[in-house]
């Protein structure tokens, strides 16, 4: 398991027939000093997970395979809502502007001096 | 489930028999800064993907890897660690600004 933050989403049409109604959110695994690392990835959420928020990832594939079947081909499933981390003597560094900016819904556009390169 | 552009096909003359079938994409995992650019450009090590669903050349897919890539195939088994579980249609990716600025105010 590790901790990822959810920068966005994804839809497919094409796609293995156990995930017709699954939604997709891209996340990015965080490092203990709130960096990113890796490449995005595609998470598997039936939490509600919002946009920014922290979540925690399970890499075990059985939680996948009980919600959509023997036959799914996914692993990486959103498995909680990351509320705070304590680590003695710091703070986690992500949480701060997650918990400020609230769990938005990923319906809801970020304003334009969010996104990064905007003018 | 690792995001990756499609760059070509691999075609074998002998293939282990739970691999007949299959069509095998080689696939270059795209890093985060490219996939916010939306430049086309991959940036992580290629691999072998096993496919079924005939992703076109240039095509973002979703990669499963690991022992879960072989579940397309139950009950049967297949010797894949690598398989195209989606072919990306739409996604939006805006990490957050890394500046600290306006960006969280009035939330």
């Amino acid at each position: 398991m590790f901790l990822a933050r959810i920068d966005g989403q994804l839809t497919s049409t094409r796609k293995h027939t156990t995930l017709a109604a699954v939604r997709f959110l891209l996340a990015q695994r965080l490092e203990a000093d709130g960096r990113t690392s890796g490449e995005p990835l595609v998470v598997l959420d039936r939490l509600g997970a919002g946009w920014g928020s922290t979540v925690l990832v399970s890499t075990d594939g059985n939680l996948a395979r009980e919600w959509l079947g023997k036959t799914v081909p996914a692993r990486l499933v959103v498995v909680g809502l990351v509320d705070s981390v304590y680590m003695p003597g710091r703070r986690h560094p992500v949480l701060k502007p997650v918990l400020a900016a609230g769990n938005r819904p990923l319906t809801q556009a970020l304003k334009p001096s969010q996104v990064r390169g905007a003018a | 489930m690792r995001l990756g552009i499609v760059r070509g096909q691999v075609v074998l003359s002998l293939a282990a028999p739970a691999l007949v079938g299959t069509t095998l994409l080689l696939v270059e995992p795209v890093n985060a800064e490219n996939l916010e650019a939306r430049n086309s450009n991959g940036g992580g090590r290629s691999l072998v993907v096993a496919d079924h669903l005939s992703p076109g050349e240039g095509a973002l897919i979703g990669i499963v890897e690991g022992a879960e890539a072989a579940n397309a195939y139950y009950p049967g088994t297949a010797p894949v660690d690598a398989y195209c579980a989606l072919v990306v249609r739409d996604y939006e990716f805006r990490p957050p600004t890394t500046k600290s600025g306006p960006g969280t105010e009035g939330h």
